[in-house]
C-alpha cells in the first residue's frame, strides 16, 4: 500500500503521565474512507491516542499527519478532526438545530448556507422533526445522533468516535451501530472508533487495531484478527478460544509436536525443543467425535461438564486435566449429557500456535 | 399523618413564621416610619406623608455618597467576577497541594469580622503607601466581594462538564472562543447570582469602608450614619426604604431570569 493513500498517519506516538507510560511509540495508518477501530481494555491507551489525533492532548513524541500535512503542532480547532464524545457533550443551553449549527457558526460560514446544512444533517440522522427541541429532553440514542450530526456538519476530514455506544442499552446499541455505519458510509468519511467492546468493533470496522499496554498488538480486518490472531492477547480479547499450554517437541515437515497435559498435539510452526508454547483453537472449529481420517487433526478426550443452550448455538463445556475446553455447536449432540466422556477433534489448520509464558 | 408528624409540622411552621416576623419587622417598621409625618420615630405614624422623600432631594452629601457607593460596588463586582472566575476555574480543574487552603483563604473575608479586615487592609495600604481613597475603597471592596464570586462559581464549575469545551474546540472554536461561547452561557446563572450578592455586599458594607473614607469621599452607609448622628429624622428611613426597594427589584429580576430556586442551590 502506498503511503500517500493514508489519510491519517500516526508515527511513533508516545505519551507518559508521570512515570506511567500510556503510549509507547504507536504507529497507525488509516486509509481514506476507511473505518478503523481501536479496540482494547481500559488503560490500554486507545483514548489517549484518540485525544492526541484530535489535538486535545499533546504527545510526548511522534508525529501526526492528516491528508498529507503534518498536524502535530496544529491546535484542535484548526485540524478538521470531528469528535463524537462518550458523553456526547451536547451544549445544554442550545437547541438541537443550534447544536448542529454551532461549528458552522464558529467557522463563520454564511448564514443562509448554515440553515440548509443543518437541515441536511438533521435529516441524515432522522432528527429533522426535533430541530427546535432543547437537547436536555432527548433520549440517549437521539443525543448520540445529534452529536454525530454536529460533528459531521462542519465536514471534517476525519471523524473520531469515543465509545459512542457505551451509554446506550444493549438492544438499541446494535441497531444504532448498523445505522451509524450506514450514515458514515453515505457521507464517505474516514472514521476511527475507540471501543472496549469487541462485538462493536467487529460489526463496524474495516480494520481493527487491538491495543494493549500502550501498543497496537495487531492491525487487521475483523476476520483476520479472529482467524489469525498474532498474539495471545489478540486471541483472548476477540472471541472465545480453547487454550492449551505445553512444551515444544520435535518439528517434522513444518509441523511441531507439543507436549501438553492432554497428550501430544500438533501445530504448524517451529520452536526450539523445550520452549514453552501456547496452543489455541476457536470453539466452533472443534467437532465432537473422531476426526475425519483424511484430514490432519488433533484429538483429545475430555469430560462434558456443562451444556449451555444459547438459542442459535450451544456451548459445550469440557474439562480434561485442568484445561477447560469450550466447544460451540448448533445443536445439542444426541446422547451426550454432563459427566459423559467424549472425543474432541479439530483440524491441524485450525490449530494456532503462540509463544508461551516462561513459567 | 401520625400525631408526631403533625406536631412536627406544626412546630416547623411556628418556627418559620417566628423567624419571618423577626427578620421582617425592622424592615416593615422602617418603611412605615419613612411614610409617616412625624419628625421622630413614632409608631403608628400620626399621618401619612411624603415629606422625608422630598427632603432626600435637598439633602447635601446624599447624591455623591450614592454615586460613590454604586461606582465602587459596580467596579468591585466586576473585578471580583473576573478574578473569582479565573480562580474558580483553576481550583475546579487542577489538583495541587493546598488547594482546599486556597478555597478557604479566598472565602475567608466572609468569616472575618469587618473591623479586623478593615484594620488589616488599612495597615497594608499604609505600608505600601496607598493613600488614594477611591482606590483603597475599591481594593477593600474587591476583598469583601470576592468570596461570593469564588464560592458560587466554584460550585457551579464543579457541575460543569469540561468535555463541552473540548467539543467546542473540535468544532472550530479557539480555547478563548470556547469559553465565551460555551462556558459563559452555561454559567450565566452563577455569574448573575454572584454579581448580585457581591454588589449588595459592597453597597451594604460599613465596617470595612469606615477605615478608608474621609470627609469628601463617603459611601452611602457611612453618609447615612453621619445623617443619623447629625439629624436623627426619618430621612434615613426613607433612604433605607429605597434600598429595600432596590433589593426587592433585584430579587424579582433574578426570579424572572433564572428562578430563586437555582440561586439558593448554588
Amino acid at each position: 500500500m502506498s503511503a500517500d493513500a493514508l489519510l491519517l498517519d500516526v508515527r511513533g506516538a508516545s505519551k507518559a503521565f508521570g512515570s506511567t507510560t500510556v503510549l509507547a511509540g504507536v504507529d497507525l495508518g488509516v486509509h481514506r474512507g476507511e473505518f478503523v477501530s481501536l479496540l482494547g481494555p481500559s488503560g490500554c491507551g486507545k483514548t489517549t491516542l484518540l485525544r492526541i489525533v484530535a489535538g486535545l492532548l499533546g504527545a510526548d513524541g511522534g508525529t501526526v499527519r492528516l491528508d498529507g500535512a503534518d498536524i502535530t503542532g496544529v491546535p484542535t480547532h484548526k485540524r478538521g478532526v470531528g469528535v463524537v464524545f462518550q458523553s456526547y457533550a451536547l451544549f445544554p443551553h442550545l437547541s438541537v438545530a443550534d447544536n448542529v449549527a454551532f461549528g458552522l457558526r464558529a467557522q463563520r460560514r454564511p448564514a443562509d448556507g448554515i440553515k440548509a446544512t443543518v437541515a441536511r444533517f438533521l435529516d441524515l440522522v432522522h432528527l429533522g422533526a426535533l430541530a427546535d427541541r432543547p437537547v436536555r429532553g432527548l433520549s440517549g440514542g437521539q443525543q448520540q445522533r445529534v452529536a454525530v450530526a454536529r460533528a459531521l456538519a462542519v465536514a471534517p476530514k476525519l471523524l473520531l468516535l469515543d465509545e459512542p455506544f457505551s451509554a446506550l442499552d444493549r438492544k438499541l446499541r446494535e441497531t444504532m451501530q448498523i445505522d451509524l455505519r450506514h450514515i458514515l458510509r453515505e457521507v464517505g468519511i474516514t472514521t476511527v472508533l475507540v471501543t472496549h467492546d469487541q462485538e462493536e468493533a467487529l460489526v463496524m470496522s474495516d480494520r481493527i487495531a487491538v491495543m494493549s499496554k500502550g501498543a497496537i498488538e495487531q492491525l487487521d480486518t475483523p476476520e483476520g484478527i479472529y482467524t489469525r490472531p498474532r498474539t495471545p492477547f489478540a486471541l483472548g480479547f476477540v472471541g472465545h478460544s480453547i487454550r492449551i499450554a505445553g512444551k515444544a517437541g520435535q518439528t517434522t515437515d513444518g509441523v511441531l509436536t507439543v507436549d501438553t497435559a492432554l497428550g501430544p498435539l500438533r501445530a504448524k510452526g517451529s520452536y526450539l525443543p523445550g520452549s514453552p508454547v501456547l496452543l489455541a483453537v476457536r470453539p466452533e472449529r472443534v467437532v465432537v467425535g473422531a476426526p475425519p481420517p483424511d484430514v490432519p487433526s488433533n484429538a483429545v478426550t475430555a469430560a462434558l461438564t456443562d451444556i449451555v443452550f444459547q438459542g442459535s448455538k450451544v456451548h459445550l463445556h469440557f474439562a480434561a486435566a485442568d484445561v477447560t475446553l469450550l466447544v460451540e455447536t448448533n445443536r445439542i449432540p444426541p446422547g451426550l449429557s454432563p459427566g459423559a466422556t467424549a472425543s474432541l477433534s479439530w483440524g491441524l489448520a485450525d490449530t494456532m500456535l503462540f509463544p508461551g509464558e516462561t513459567a | 399523618m401520625t400525631l408526631t408528624e403533625r406536631l412536627g409540622a406544626f412546630f416547623v411552621w411556628i418556627v418559620a413564621i417566628a423567624a419571618a416576623v423577626f427578620l421582617l419587622t425592622p424592615l416593615v417598621v422602617t418603611v412605615l416610619v419613612s411614610f409617616g409625618s412625624s419628625a421622630v420615630f413614632t409608631l403608628p405614624p400620626p399621618s401619612l406623608s411624603m415629606r422625608w422623600y422630598q427632603r432626600l432631594m435637598t439633602l447635601r452629601g446624599l447624591a455623591p455618597a450614592l454615586v460613590t457607593s454604586v461606582q465602587i460596588a459596580a467596579f468591585a463586582t466586576l473585578v471580583s467576577l473576573v478574578l473569582g472566575a479565573l480562580a474558580a476555574i483553576a481550583l475546579a480543574r487542577t489538583r495541587f497541594p493546598g488547594r482546599d487552603g486556597v478555597v478557604a483563604f479566598l472565602t475567608s473575608p466572609l468569616m472575618l469580622p469587618g473591623l479586623v479586615l478593615g484594620i488589616a487592609l488599612l495597615q497594608g495600604f499604609r505600608f505600601i503607601g496607598l493613600i488614594d481613597v477611591w482606590t483603597s475603597l475599591l481594593i477593600a471592596h474587591v476583598v469583601i466581594t470576592i468570596p461570593y464570586a469564588v464560592r458560587t462559581l466554584y460550585s457551579a464549575l464543579g457541575l460543569f462538564d469540561f468535555t463541552l469545551l473540548d467539543a467546542a474546540r473540535t468544532l472550530g472554536c479557539s480555547p478563548a472562543e470556547a469559553i465565551v461561547k460555551v462556558l459563559l452561557p452555561n454559567l450565566a446563572p452563577a455569574f448573575i447570582t454572584s454579581a448580585i450578592f457581591a454588589f449588595l455586599a459592597s453597597m451594604d458594607n460599613y465596617a470595612v469602608s469606615i477605615f478608608f473614607t474621609n470627609a469628601w469621599t463617603k459611601t452611602l452607609p457611612i453618609q447615612m450614619l453621619t445623617f443619623a448622628e447629625e439629624q436623627p429624622d426619618p430621612t434615613i428611613a426613607a433612604v433605607s426604604s429605597l434600598l429595600i426597594a432596590l433589593v426587592l427589584v433585584l430579587l424579582i429580576v433574578l426570579e424572572r431570569a433564572i428562578g430563586l430556586r437555582r440561586i439558593t442551590e448554588v
